[in-house]
């Protein structure tokens, strides 16, 4: 296996790990406040020093990565989910039902995700779980591109023939046999996707319609951050780097993927 | 050839007419009313001034009456004048354009002349510790956050060293310049946000070069060439170079409407008066028209790119029969 | 012969005064030298009467003039107008207008100024939101150039104030539609400043006007820079390429405390005309009983908030007026942070924690409510983390919500979907509070969103308004005051202070309750300090 690969594969169990395991690694309660602390430097009581509600700035990461990483990963599952349901319907049907999912997949692609993403966090509201199902919604189009692909060369293919022969019916042929054996490609755009994720809560966040504080995310630290900017070098660095290298780690890994699958 | 385009062209027509009525929709479900930011909360505005100020809008008209007249002034290419400045939102829009226009333009190319060459000796030294520092590097690009990266660079470049402006694209002094000097100010102040964006958008075309590249190089004709003992030189930048570009260049096709998009962060953290900005104060103060008519711009051209796309797929190759696409 | 003598001595002293002044700040003042402000926020509109946001109300304020204006000291005083007399019944108003005030393309301006600008707002084509004050005037006329009356349907103090609305040029908009009016982007009015140009996202720019009828400002340009971000903004400030912005408190109290901004900046903090507070949905039945609301106005508190929130930069606030302001009633003290008395009301008022859950219950029903907020303001959030600590220590357990401006405002606050919130108040210098506090102002859309109704504050909102003596009006709003602080219809929390950060170059500036943009027009800078000179 290749070097960066494995460097991938650390960075991104290494965070997992600290997510898991944040109740035990973080030395303090993320949202004790301390007014007679505020935006302390790192020292040995606070070895990442302490923001502007004088917090832990180290316990607060190890649960943003927590909920950084819950944000990339159900927004995946969930761009996922609809992108191989409608790229496998499309492809396996064919004619008009694939005509009708191909132009509600132009349309789609004809918003901007942004736009998307306001319009339904201003219907709704900055929770959570609406970022991670909007962020799913609005970016599931690419997965049902490449299943649909793939499907549409596999369903060609004589071992589906001789599955239709002995009967089976389309549901069991898409998902015991079409969508196992289209996933590789799809496997790559989701580890990316991960990584896609991340990025764009914390863009979110730097609007201020990202994870709403108190709950600490990445992103959100990343922007109180920025507001102290020039009184709290710590504030920047820290939420800047674990964003960093976690999505280079994931990129790492889906390069990996890749070469692997698809060789 | 010609047939096809016309149906595309009704195709799209159909397509642009669902869409706006699916925006239309959306933005007036969406809570909040042009009223309420007018008003900023202020204890002097009374009730009825506010719903004086909805019926001059034409706020209180059923929602389809509202369309319909949206729909026979965009027929005459007009998208009416803004909520917020009762200026037309065309004017709004492309004094816009060129500023968006060209900061995308230019990373653009900045991205190709340094991804594509990255990308095609990465796929030729595949393995080596050169593809591996490669990858890292464009893949560094990709995962900073903008925000983060463009802060930083200001920060050290702008202020402690004050090599180059930190923000906006002109100096106060401006106007007084000649047009040498116009050019160069412009240029100063555009270094930053076109290395940042260039940064970010490194990994995409490289990667791509990459591995269309690696794919050509594992083609048979490709070693029928070498088995010909052709130079490696000839064999790797006239042979295989030549086919690795096609799926380049139908992947910019597809950047066309990001060309006048914008990004709200970037042009925000540069001050950039772009369309990322312009859209996105629309939006926060539910300035219908100017969102209608960047979204609907917006659209018109992912339609055009798409079809472009489409159209030149076939020309290049052949096997594609345009009629299965419908 | 006597006055002469008499006042002899009276100028000699106004110029030794000034002789003083001038040598104690070494020099004399210079014209020349631009002054660059730093805003997040660009201008709408230029018109004044259709400009609701700050950054068009700032522009406009050095183009134009009312008829009236507040001096540094909060008393109102003439602009345009020389003086006003209101007649005894307080039905007719008569202002006196300076003569010789030219607009700045060089046309006189007149009382026919004045029609064009009453007659625009009270206009229902124009999308203008000022038409309430104006609703209560029954006409206006002109006695002659330089001379108008204006006739009010009943009495109407907050009147006078209202005639500060900037003065718009009849000669140039009369035959316009105001709403689409090339204008907005080129206006011509009578203040210190001429508008230069506009390059939307970018800057505006404005020069000063020689002819102003207070004379030549002595700086000669303004430019208005639009940094949408305030981390760019703090960058560019560092950078000294902005002369004059606001601090957030955090800014104030670390990052502008170094060497370097020591040196090149001068800062100014004083209390700002705004306060925030915490109000109730007084028609939730958690909330009816005045004595929970003052259990949690015990229960918090201010002082770490102010500490925590504002470093320290504001104070607590007790009533709806500006604590620099004649209405605001000293004598209503703050009530002290005292959790203990916090319980013993709260079990008075029947809640009890029966099932140990540390949370209070009554009726079956926990004490637990939703705050909500509007995103983007750090401080109101940062606040309401610190309440919900210091709640819980008392058995109160809030939730927490930030939503987006306007969905905020049409969805939750107007229809009144809400437990409790926090928010601010900006506040005008006349303390009429009428449409906030008056209980037939509580429909949707309007003001009194917490539902408060009080027999007495009602009928003294009315006299408030009806008169016209200072000194009555005072007794009218300190008693308003005290009552309101006793009811606890919101839970006032404090008022911010205002932190504008200038460039040290600047000299002149003068902090007074006013703020220190009263005297901009003296403010200078020193001809070997100047840094734009063309």
């Amino acid at each position: 296996m290749n070097r960066l690969t494995v460097f991938g594969i650390f960075i991104v169990g290494f965070f997992i790990i600290i997510a898991i395991f944040a109740p035990m690694i973080a030395p303090y309660n993320p949202g004790q406040m301390d007014i007679e602390n505020i935006l302390t430097a790192p020292s040995g009581s606070h070895i990442f020093g302490t923001d502007s509600l004088g917090r832990d700035l180290f316990s607060r990461m190890v649960y943003g990565a927590r909920i950084s990483l819950m944000v990339g990963f159900i927004a995946v599952g969930i761009a996922a989910l609809i992108g191989i349901a409608l790229g496998a319907i499309a492809g396996y049907y064919g004619k008009w039902v694939d005509a009708i999912i191909m132009r509600f997949i132009d349309i789609m692609l004809c918003f901007p995700t942004f736009f998307l993403i306001l319009a339904v966090i201003a219907l709704l509201e900055p929770s959570i779980i609406n970022i991670m199902v909007i962020i799913g919604a609005t970016s599931w189009m690419g997965i049902a591109r490449l299943m649909r692909a793939e499907i549409l060369s596999l369903k060609e293919r004589d071992f589906i023939y001789a599955e239709r022969a002995i009967g089976a019916n389309d549901l069991r042929i898409i998902t015991r046999h079409l969508i196992p054996n289209a996933m590789a490609p799809v496997l790559v755009s989701i580890t990316l996707g991960i990584a896609g994720a991340i990025l764009v809560e914390s863009s979110l966040s730097f609007l201020g319609i990202g994870v709403q504080p108190p709950t600490p995310s990445w992103g959100n630290i990343l922007s109180e951050g920025k507001a102290v900017m020039g009184a709290g070098w710590w504030m920047m660095l820290f939420p800047g780097l674990a964003i960093f290298i976690t999505v280079l780690g994931y990129n790492l890994l889906g390069e990996g993927i890749r070469e692997k699958l698809l060789r | 050839m010609g047939k096809y385009i016309f149906n595309r062209i009704i195709g799209l027509v159909v397509l642009l007419l669902g869409i706006t009525i699916i925006t239309f929709i959306v933005i007036h479900i969406a809570p909040g009313k042009p009223t309420d930011l007018e008003a900023q909360f202020n204890p002097k505005v009374s009730m009825e001034a506010k719903e004086r100020i909805a019926h001059l809008y034409g706020l209180d008209k059923p929602l389809y009456i509202q369309y319909i007249e949206w729909l026979k002034r965009f027929s005459r290419f007009d998208f009416g004048v803004s909520f917020m400045d009762s200026r037309p939102v065309t004017q709004k829009i492309l004094e816009r354009i060129p500023i968006t226009l060209t900061i995308e333009l230019v990373s653009i190319i900045l991205i190709l002349l340094i991804g594509i060459p990255i990308g095609v000796t990465s796929a030729v030294k595949e393995g080596s510790s050169y593809d591996r520092f490669m990858t890292v590097f464009v893949f560094i690009g990709f995962a900073m956050p903008t925000f983060w990266l463009s802060l930083i660079l200001m920060d050290f470049i702008g202020v402690r060293w004050g090599v180059l402006p930190i923000s906006g694209i002109k100096s106060l002094e401006f106007e007084k310049f000649g047009n040498f000097d116009k050019v160069i100010d412009i240029s100063k102040h555009l270094v930053l946000p076109v290395l940042v964006s260039a940064f970010g958008g490194l990994a995409g075309i490289s990667r791509y070069m990459r591995s269309s590249m690696l794919h050509v190089l594992k083609q048979d004709y490709i070693r029928t060439a070498r088995a010909k003992g052709l130079a490696e030189k000839d064999v790797l930048y006239k042979h295989a170079l030549k086919n690795a570009f096609l799926p380049v260049v139908t992947i910019l096709g597809l950047s066309v409407p990001g060309l006048i998009g914008g990004s709200v962060i970037f042009e925000s953290i540069f001050s950039i008066p772009g369309m990322g900005r312009l859209f996105y104060e629309s939006v926060m103060a539910r300035d219908y028209p100017v969102i209608m008519g960047v979204l609907v711009i917006g659209a018109v051209l992912t339609l055009l790119g798409n079809l472009l796309a489409d159209i030149s797929y076939a020309a290049v190759d052949p096997r594609i029969k345009l009629e299965d696409n419908l | 012969m006597k006055k002469i003598t008499d006042n002899i001595p009276a100028a000699f002293k106004k110029a030794a005064f000034l002789f003083i002044i001038l040598f104690l700040l070494g020099n004399a003042p210079d014209y020349g030298d631009t002054i660059v402000i730093g805003s997040i926020g660009e201008p709408r509109t230029l018109v004044p009467i259709l400009a609701s946001d700050s950054s068009s109300g700032a522009i406009c304020g050095l183009i134009f003039n009312g008829l009236v204006k507040y001096d540094k000291d909060l008393n109102l005083t003439g602009d345009l107008a020389r003086n006003w007399e209101v007649s005894q019944d307080g039905f007719e108003i008569t202002f006196y207008l300076k003569k010789g005030i030219k607009w700045h393309d060089g046309a006189p301006f007149t009382s026919k100024d004045v029609e064009f600008t009453y007659k625009s707002l009270i206009d229902p084509n124009v999308k203008t939101p000022y038409s309430g004050d104006f609703q209560m005037v029954k006409n206006l006329e002109i006695i002659d150039d330089y001379t108008l009356k204006v006739y009010y349907k009943e009495p109407f103090s907050p009147g006078i104030a209202s005639w500060g609305m900037n003065i718009m040029p009849a000669h140039l908009l009369e035959k316009a539609d105001l709403n689409t009016a090339k204008f907005a982007r080129n206006p011509i009015g009578t203040g210190p400043y001429k508008f230069k140009l506009w390059k939307t996202g970018e800057r505006l720019e404005l020069v000063s006007n020689h002819d102003y009828f207070e004379g030549r400002p002595y700086i000669d340009r303004y430019v208005y820079r639009i940094i949408p971000d305030t981390a760019t903004l703090f960058l560019e400030l560092r950078a000294q390429a902005v002369d004059y912005t606001s601090l957030t408190p955090i800014q104030f109290r670390r990052q502008t405390e170094t060497e370097f901004f020591k040196r090149n900046f001068q800062r100014f903090n004083f209390p700002s005309f705004g306060y925030t507070y915490m109000g109730y949905n007084l028609n939730d039945p958690k909330f009816k009983d005045a004595r929970v609301r003052r259990a949690i106005n015990y229960a918090v508190n201010k002082e770490e908030i102010i500490k925590g929130v504002l470093l320290g930069l504001g104070r607590i606030s007790t009533g709806p007026f500006i604590p620099e302001s004649w209405a605001y009633n000293k004598d209503v003290k703050p009530m002290e942070y005292n959790p203990e008395k916090a319980r013993e009301l709260l079990k008075e008022a029947g809640w009890i924690d029966l099932d140990g859950d540390g949370i209070l219950e009554k009726d079956g029903m926990k004490f637990s409510f939703t705050v909500i907020t509007n995103q983007g303001n750090d401080e109101r959030r940062m606040a309401l983390e610190i309440i919900q600590r210091r709640l819980k220590e008392v058995g109160i357990e809030i939730k927490i919500k930030i939503i987006e401006w306007s969905a905020f405002v049409s969805e939750f606050i107007n229809k009144k979907r809400f437990e409790a919130v926090l928010l601010g108040w900006g506040l005008s210098l006349d303390p009429d509070m009428y449409d906030i506090w008056h209980s037939s102002k509580t429909r949707e859309g309007e003001f009194n969103f917490a539902g408060y109704s009080n027999e007495e504050v009602d009928r003294l909102l009315l006299e408030g308004r009806r008169t016209f003596n200072q000194d009555e009006r005072k007794k009218i709003y300190h008693r308003i005051h005290e009552i309101l602080y006793e009811d606890q219809p919101y839970l006032f929390l404090f008022v911010p202070d205002a932190l504008p950060i200038i460039n040290s170059r600047f000299k002149g500036i003068e902090v007074a309750p006013g703020g220190i943009g009263h005297n901009f027009i003296k403010w200078f800078v020193p001809r070997s300090e100047q840094r734009y000179t063309r």
